[in-house]
Parts: structure tokens; C-alpha cells; sequence
């Protein structure tokens, strides 16, 4: 049978060689030979599932044969056969050997076969191993790969309509299509926005914890400045109290910031003559506190328990249809950094989340 | 205005030569673009300038195919000092990815990086800030 394992016996004792041949053959595929010297010809370019080795050899003892072996062949399964029971042999054979198992001359013939079961489902699961962490690394690669042609095959040409779009606007004769060139524009924008929350949940799930020094001024200014152009109309209070040294994952924390404040400008309520979002940071040496608050629509109270769910979106009779990753990747996020968040919301009067993210500053 | 340059655009997309092309042209402040789809062709073309003949600004697209726009930039080294000194390149990038982004910024031969769609307006006010028109 083609998928028998290979098993080599390596004895200068012939003997021992025929008898073992004759009990194991039907079995394995059965490989012997008389000294190290013929037994490395045989497993040259032939991985052997197991390898079984006398100790006492002439020129070359059993434990000296094995250790060549495992370079080559790292799976492969060594068994040492001895008479000598001393231990500095049994610790050389562990140490030098890598050696599995240990049998004693003279053996017994269903002791040896069931130890050899057990060698053969051993080596048959270091292989399916193997197999499997090259197909898992090449799943990662492709992955990694597809992520990053995602972020620009998909973006690229996205951009270029998006900036056709806003050049053909500053046409005089195109004022007649303005109508229909923010209708164009607004479903490229939530198809950009779409793309760039799938990279960031992808980067957020793969990127190593970096300890960057935080200065929230400077973050929480930036996050407010991108995106204040999405209403021109929001009136922002952010107040930072920063007095001490923080320490935390710079991305991470844009991430949170840049879904909670854009959902908290997006969600206004009509009814509302003034939209206001408010933004607070307090740090010190434990950790950040920061609310971002609005007068907006609020969450109905039933929905409260689904928000953080991936693709969960509230029934709206607005346009205003989220994509149902932002508050998702923005609790992935705070796992990451092992902060946490709560939610406090009332419909038509608004919504508050209070974050709270550790300082990792060692003082 | 206060001076009319010469632009080279590189970018291995079509439709974003010919929207950068418009958009320089509305504002005016190039007399002449070049436009290379392929940034080989690119190089090849600014080996045959010299100071006076090069152009003023490039702006260079991140990822392309043959030689991406790192890839440029280290051939772009190679020519000489005086051309190097010269020509004022800025980065325009689609991309989200981090590496790039950050790799672009740590160029010093990169004045600066901008994401698509570009912002005319911005482009404009970075260029007159240094001096370029």
C-alpha cells in the first residue's frame, strides 16, 4: 500500500533485522539495514515516518546515527533499542538522540507494536501540523495582501470618480446637474467610508499594541477638524484636561474617536434648532475619562443592548443609515487596549458614551 | 499668480492624470504638464534635463505597477544634484495603509503627501507656502 508509513530499522545484528521485517511488514513499509552507514544511504531523499536504531553498533553508535537525522528530517519519529539501561545513555539519547521512545532488548513483540501505533499516529500529527501552519501562514499572507490591494485597488478608482465629480461641479454649465452630483457624491463618500471601516476593523484585529505618548489635545483637535466638514453647521465644545504623561495605542484611540464623533455629528435631531457635540478628556496616572456627547436623535432604549454588534443598524425612517461596523470596531478597538464603554441614551433628547482607556505609563 | 512652473505628474491612472491636469490648468499656475503614466518613463525623461529643463514640481502617485513610487524616488536620487536640489515633489496617495503613508512622510525628499481625491485648494496653499509659485 502507497500510504503505509516508513518505518527504517537499523540493527548490525541480521537476525533481529528478518524478525522484525517479518512481524511489521504488513504494517509499514519496512526498511532495514546493517549498519548507520547503509541506513543513511536509505533515508537519503526518503523521509521515514519512524526510525528505530540499535545503540550497540560497530563504528557508530545508535544515539550518534539519530542525531543525524534530525536536521533533515525534523518530524521524523526516533526510537533508540538497547540492552544498556545506564542512564547517562538515556539522558544522551533524550539530549543527542531526540529520541521518542526507549525499548529494551529483548523486546516484547505487542509492547513494541503498540509503541510503534503510538509513534505512527505521533509522526502522521506533527505532519497534518505542519501542513496546517503552512496553510494557515498562506492564509495570512493572502490576507494581509488582500487588505492592502483592498485599501487601494478598491479606493483608487473610487477617488478618481469622486474627483471627477467635484472638478466637473466647478463647471459653470453643470449647475443644472448639481442636484444630482451630491447625490453621486454622498453614495461614493458612504461607499469610501464603508471601505475604510472594514480596513480599520482589519488593521485594529492584526496590528501589534503600540505604546505611543498621547497628547489629546493635539488628537482630539485633529479627529474634530476631519471631520467637522461632514456638517458645517455642528457647534463642538471639547474640553481636555491632560496634566499628566499618557501612554496608549494612537491609532486605536483615532479610531474610537473618529466613529463616535462623526455617529455623534451625523445623528442630529431636525427638531433641534442647534446640533452640539461635546467632547471631555480627563487623564491621569490610571487612565483616560472621555464623554463624547450630543443632543441628537438618541438610540431607542430596546436597541440599546445590539449597538455593539457587528451589522447592527436601528430601523430608521432617515436617510441617515449607518453601515452597522463603527460602534463594532470601536468596542474591538477598546478591547485591544483594555479600556471599556458605556452608553447612555434617551430618544430625540441625545446620546452620551463614556470611555474610559488605561494609561500605560509605567510611573 | 506669482510664478507659472512646470509640472510632472505620475500616476499609473488615467483618469487621475487627466483630473490633476484639469485641476492645475483652473488654477492656473503651470504653463506647461507632463504626464506620465509610467514612472520608468518618467526617469528616463528627466535624465535627458538639466537644471534649467526639469521640472519644478512632480507629483508622484504611491502605488503603481513596475516601479512604485518609493522605488522612484531612489532613482530619482541618483540624478544629479542639482536637479535633485530643484524639483519639488509631493506624494498623492489613495492609499489608507499605514506603511506607505508613513514611509512618504519620512522622505526627506518628500515635501509632501497628500491623499486623493486632492484637495486643489490645499495643494495650492502648500506650494505658495513653499515658495514653490
Amino acid at each position: 500500500m502507497e500510504n503505509q508509513l516508513k518505518v527504517l530499522y537499523v540493527d548490525d545484528e541480521e537476525n533481529n533485522l528478518i524478525s522484525f521485517k517479518s512481524m511489521f511488514r504488513k504494517l509499514y513499509k519496512v526498511y532495514t539495514a546493517i549498519s548507520a552507514q547503509e541506513a543513511l544511504q536509505i533515508i537519503e531523499n526518503n523521509e521515514m515516518g519512524i526510525i528505530i536504531s540499535d545503540q550497540r553498533m560497530p563504528g557508530c553508535t545508535g544515539i550518534q546515527f539519530l542525531a543525524q537525522t534530525i536536521e533533515t528530517y525534523p518530524n521524523t519519529i526516533r526510537l533508540l533499542i538497547t540492552g544498556q539501561t545506564d542512564i547517562d545513555t538515556v539522558i544522551e539519547a533524550i539530549n543527542t538522540g531526540q529520541i521518542s521512545k526507549y525499548i529494551q532488548k529483548p523486546w516484547d513483540w505487542d509492547k513494541f507494536t503498540l509503541t510503534l501505533e503510538y509513534c505512527a499516529d505521533l509522526y502522521r500529527s506533527r505532519i497534518q501540523l505542519a501542513e496546517k501552519n503552512a496553510q494557515l501562514e498562506k492564509t495570512n499572507d493572502e490576507l494581509n495582501r488582500f487588505v492592502y490591494s483592498a485599501s487601494h485597488d478598491l479606493r483608487s478608482p473610487l477617488m478618481s470618480v469622486l474627483g471627477i465629480v467635484q472638478y466637473a461641479r466647478m463647471e459653470p454649465e453643470m449647475l443644472v446637474a448639481e442636484e444630482y452630483f451630491k447625490v453621486i457624491e454622498s453614495s461614493i463618500l458612504k461607499l469610501d467610508n464603508y471601505t475604510k471601516r472594514i480596513i480599520e476593523y482589519y488593521q485594529n484585529s492584526r496590528l501589534e499594541e503600540i505604546n505611543d505618548v498621547i497628547d489629546f489635545k493635539i488628537l482630539v483637535s485633529d479627529c474634530v477638524e476631519s471631520l467637522s466638514n461632514l456638517e458645517p453647521s455642528v457647534v463642538f465644545n471639547v474640553t481636555i484636561n491632560q496634566t499628566t504623561n499618557f501612554i496608549s495605542d494612537d491609532f486605536r484611540i483615532r479610531v474610537i474617536l473618529n466613529n463616535l464623533i462623526s455617529n455623534a455629528i451625523k445623528y442630529n435631531n431636525p427638531n433641534t434648532p442647534k446640533h452640539c457635540v461635546t467632547v471631555t478628556v480627563n487623564t491621569n496616572l490610571q487612565g483616560a475619562e472621555i464623554e463624547i456627547s450630543d443632543n441628537g436623535i438618541g438610540i431607542p432604549q430596546i436597541y440599546i443592548e445590539n449597538i455593539f454588534q457587528l451589522f447592527f443598524r436601528t430601523p430608521t425612517t432617515s436617510k441617515k443609515q449607518g453601515s452597522g461596523i463603527g460602534l463594532f470596531i470601536v468596542k474591538e478597538a477598546l478591547e485591544k487596549i483594555n479600556g471599556s464603554i458605556k452608553v447612555k441614551s434617551t430618544s430625540e433628547i441625545g446620546t452620551t458614551f463614556n470611555i474610559f482607556i488605561p494609561n500605560k505609563n509605567p510611573k | 499668480m506669482d510664478k507659472r512652473i512646470q509640472v510632472m505628474l505620475i500616476d499609473d491612472n488615467g483618469i487621475d492624470l487627466f483630473l490633476l491636469e484639469k485641476l492645475i490648468n483652473i488654477r492656473g499656475f503651470s504653463h506647461s504638464v507632463l504626464k506620465y503614466i509610467n514612472p520608468i518613463e518618467a526617469i528616463e525623461y528627466l535624465k535627458t534635463c538639466n537644471e534649467q529643463t526639469c521640472p519644478d514640481l512632480i507629483l508622484l502617485d504611491i502605488q503603481m505597477p513596475g516601479m512604485d513610487g518609493f522605488e522612484f524616488l531612489a532613482a530619482f536620487e541618483n540624478l544629479p544634484k542639482p536637479i535633485v536640489d530643484k524639483i519639488h515633489i509631493v506624494m498623492v496617495s489613495s492609499s489608507l495603509n499605514f506603511t506607505d503613508n508613513s514611509r512618504a512622510k519620512a522622505s526627506s525628499l518628500v515635501k509632501a503627501l497628500f491623499l486623493k481625491p486632492l484637495s486643489i485648494d490645499d495643494l495650492v496653499t502648500h506650494l505658495k507656502h513653499t515658495n514653490v509659485i
